[in-house]
């Protein structure tokens, strides 16, 4: 009855190796998400828990080493920023109650809220906030938005002092980012590994229990200085993967707020009469990449092709429900100084023929493969109806389904001709986006980004908000004149939740606070 | 004495079972293309940032010297530290593994109470109407994509008639009970039917083999001939048959624990897959490697025990 050892490893090797083929070509889920704002009819009541089913698991709960954009979820309910972002887009006071500059841009003085604490009742100073800020800064992401900064440090126990080499008009905005949170100084006394499992902040809650790969379980902190908040008795976040099956707990009474869901949900929640849907303004922006080191791409003429070729509004109603909005640049309505004037070319089928027909007479090849997310609903719609707009148009398009590790690296590497995709801002300056914009896409695809560059620099430095908003304008005309980040249209991010939770705020940056969130009555 | 011999044969063939897998495994997650440093800090990360968690995690040294590092790790009894999670990855595998294991166990204990009435309501008339019916039921459960049907339990059995929950693992033995009948159900439903026909065909065999006959002759009743005589040496195939089936039951457990949200190894691994988590997937893999071989070598024994004519050798 022994099997040979042989063939029993050949079966594993299938095994393992239909897993890991299935797992990169793509029967993902997982996704971004956030909200609009809470429905505040029924008045809250005090007590409940609230039972958050998330997409995947934080991997850390120290602010500024967050991987994932789902800890958005969690870590705001532990730790608070100086300054918040009102649904205005405008950053306001939180932690920090008055900022001021001095006359050349290159000073800032905070003035700190007194009275608060931490949930371990030691109170918050100037050096906790130095210290974090300072953590902040040299973090893996915000080395470029946070460069200028040249010093921070502690004026008096509630000033704190800013110096940069540059002005930073968007300073506070960019305080107002959820990793930006205020944590003691020195991590309270014990090392950074520690602190990211167990967590201390400001909050309106207090972590009371993490069990990896199943619960992370908060409860109110007694210290918040909030008087009367938070109303919830505790909140308790579990992980599920498959956007599907998070609903369905919904459904089913097993969870109250289902983030990430699809944007096609409404048809779903037809016959549920508790969950109520809400939908945020129009944040992901979709995207279709074009490499300008592909020989095809190289040639204006067949961007411009393409740009003419693709149905956008066939791509909002079949992909996104009706949700989506039309729109040709690269910084989404929710962020300052996003020019909304500027429009995608109506859909020209016969003149984008022309333009190829032209190009590949001087020996352009006119075959190409678009990849895109797998984990995405709207690309796999999108990506279908521009194969068919684009062979239309005599192009040869193929698509590839690729996980987010695997095509995130093939861009970097320059390793594609198209890319279908997604991006979301982080915060409502523009500054953020546009250095990612740059940083990413922009160099990774062989854009011209030496002018639009310079030009952001001139834009985040400026102090004058009408001259600012002027060079933001300019930038946006550059990359959409340039047709190698062709936009698709702007998604709203949606989010199920239970009719009987109110008194929320969803950030439309992707972050929500509980702290006055409660059950109906 | 044979069958302490048998055993350590079989688990010193094991060995290179094992390691063969981990090897495999490990030239194949670094075959696909994504930087589990730039799948950790996405596409806002700066460079620096990128290449300084790659020399953190060792990931700037040779394939060969990278995998030198884990067996020389392994044979400390040392897994490696999840990318991700910062944590032991065998701490966090074996924090998960129960729920694949109240899984496996639950889909066995439901394969064996669907298939074994089947087959013997199937093989004690063959070619009547309910042989026929059985094998007609076999073939739908045997085509039915097991990721469809669990769909369709939740949304009609959890979600619409609210009888079972939609997803979880419960709390304590009933609610774990309870929460995993439907994934259970669901992998069960797969593998029924090759159990069933295995099951029927050896049953029938055994029908008419030349001790049932003189069992009758002697004039003990149908039913002792059935369950001690029929049952108990048919059985003996099928056993090893369901041990064999423990390597696809645990390909089914990735699908089904991702429909159900039950966050056991196989959601694990595949998160790992995603995050490009190298030594999360060599520690997941490991650990369901030594188990199929563990089970294997069980049915094995299992199959000599039942049936003396099956050497153990």
């Amino acid at each position: 009855m022994n099997r040979p050892v042989g063939v029993q490893l050949r079966r594993a090797i299938v095994a393992a190796a239909l897993v890991i083929a299935l797992a990169v070509a793509g029967c993902g889920g997982n996704g971004g998400s956030g909200g609009s704002e809470g429905a505040t009819e029924a008045p809250a009541k005090a007590g409940g828990t609230l039972r958050v089913a998330l997409e995947s698991e934080p991997s850390t709960l120290n602010p500024f080493q967050v991987i994932e954009q789902v800890t958005a979820y969690v870590i705001p309910q532990v730790m608070e920023t100086l300054y918040t972002i009102g649904p205005d887009g405008k950053p306001q006071p939180n932690l920090a109650t008055k900022a001021t500059t001095s006359k050349d841009g290159l000073t800032w003085t905070l003035q700190l809220r007194e009275g608060v604490k931490f949930s371990d009742g030691s109170p918050m100073t100037a050096a906790d906030v130095a210290f974090s800020l300072n953590e902040l800064r040299t973090g893996p992401y915000f080395a470029g938005l946070f460069e200028p900064i040249e010093k921070v440090s502690a004026a008096s126990p509630t000033t704190v002092t800013i110096k940069t080499s540059k002005p930073m008009p968007a300073l506070l905005g960019d305080l107002g980012l959820f990793v930006a949170g205020v944590v003691p100084d020195n991590y309270g006394g014990v090392s950074e590994k520690e602190f990211a499992q167990e967590p201390v902040g400001t909050g309106a809650f207090a972590l009371s229990s993490w069990k990896h790969g199943q619960a992370i379980t908060l409860v109110p902190n007694k210290q918040y200085w909030r008087k009367g908040q938070p109303l919830l008795d505790q909140i308790v976040y579990t992980f599920t993967t498959d956007e599907n099956a998070r609903l369905a707990q919904l459904r089913g009474g097993e969870t109250d707020f289902s983030r990430a869901t699809p944007l096609t949900v409404k048809s779903g929640l037809s016959n549920a009469p508790d969950v109520r849907v809400e939908e945020n303004p129009s944040v992901f922006v979709d995207y279709l990449l074009l490499n300008q080191n592909d020989p095809a791409f190289k040639d204006p003429r067949v961007r411009e092709a393409v740009n003419l070729a693709i149905d956008r509004e066939g791509m909002i109603t079949a992909g996104t429900d009706g949700k989506g909005t039309l729109g040709a640049s690269f910084l989404p309505p929710s962020v300052t100084y996003a020019d909304d004037s500027l429009q995608p070319p109506a859909q020209d089928v016969a003149g984008a023929k022309k333009l190829l027909g032209e190009a590949v007479k001087d020996g352009v090849d006119p075959s190409f493969t678009i990849k895109f997310y797998s984990f995405d609903s709207f690309s796999k719609i999108a990506t279908q109806i521009a194969q068919q707009d684009l062979e239309e148009a005599g192009f040869d398009v193929k698509l590839q389904a690729l996980d987010e590790a695997a095509l995130n690296s093939q861009i970097e590497a320059g390793e594609y001709e198209a890319v279908l995709g997604l991006y979301l801002p982080w915060i409502a300056d523009p500054s953020e986006l546009t250095s990612f914009y740059l940083a990413f896409y922009g160099t990774n695809s062989g854009a011209d980004v030496e002018a639009q560059t310079a030009l952001a620099a001139k834009a985040n430095t400026e102090l004058d908000p009408a001259k600012r908003e002027q060079l933001f304008i300019q930038l946006q005309q550059m990359v959409a004149d340039e047709e190698s980040m062709l936009i698709l249209n702007y998604q709203p991010i949606v989010t199920a939740v239970s009719d009987e939770l109110s008194g929320f705020y969803l950030n439309p940056f992707g972050f929500v606070a509980f702290n006055e969130a409660g059950f109906a009555g | 004495m044979v069958y302490a011999r048998f055993l350590a044969r079989r688990l010193l063939q094991a060995i290179p079972v094992v390691l063969g897998i981990t090897l495999v495994v490990f030239l194949l997650i670094h075959l696909v293309p994504g930087d589990p440093a730039r799948a950790a800090l996405g596409t806002r990360a700066t460079p620096g940032a990128i290449a300084q968690l790659q020399h953190e995690w060792g990931l700037d040294q040779s394939l060969f010297s990278q995998y030198g590092l884990f067996l020389e790790r392994l044979l400390s009894g040392d897994l490696g530290t999840s990318l991700r999670y910062g944590q032991p990855a065998g701490e966090v595998v074996l924090e998960v593994l129960p729920v694949t294991l109240w899984l496996i166990g639950y889909s066995m204990v439901l394969t064996c109470l669907l298939a074994v009435p089947l087959a013997l309501l199937a093989a004690s008339r063959p070619g009547a109407i309910r042989d026929r019916a059985v094998s007609i039921v076999s073939v739908a459960g045997l085509s039915i994509p097991n990721f469809w049907l669990g769909l369709i339990l939740v949304e009609y059995v959890a979600v619409e008639a609210q009888l079972l929950p939609a997803s979880g693992f419960g709390e304590g033995i009933g609610g774990h009970l309870e929460s995993l009948f439907l994934p259970s159900l669901t992998i069960a439903v797969g593998i029924v039917p090759l159990l069933v026909r295995s099951l029927r065909a050896e049953l029938l065999k055994v029908e008419g083999s030349e001790y049932v006959v003189t069992a009758r002759a002697k004039g003990l009743t149908e039913r002792r001939i059935r369950l001690r005589h029929v049952l108990r040496n048919a059985l003996a195939p099928s056993v090893a048959l369901l041990a064999l089936m423990t390597s696809f039951l645990l390909g089914g457990t990735v699908v089904v624990e991702h429909v159900f949200g039950l966050g056991g190894v196989g959601e694990v691994l595949l998160k790992a897959i995603y995050n490009r988590d190298f030594p999360m997937v060599q520690a997941a893999t490991l650990i369901l490697a030594l188990f199929v071989v563990a089970v294997n070598i069980l049915g094995d024994l299992a199959q000599a025990l039942l049936d003396p004519r099956v050497e153990a050798r």
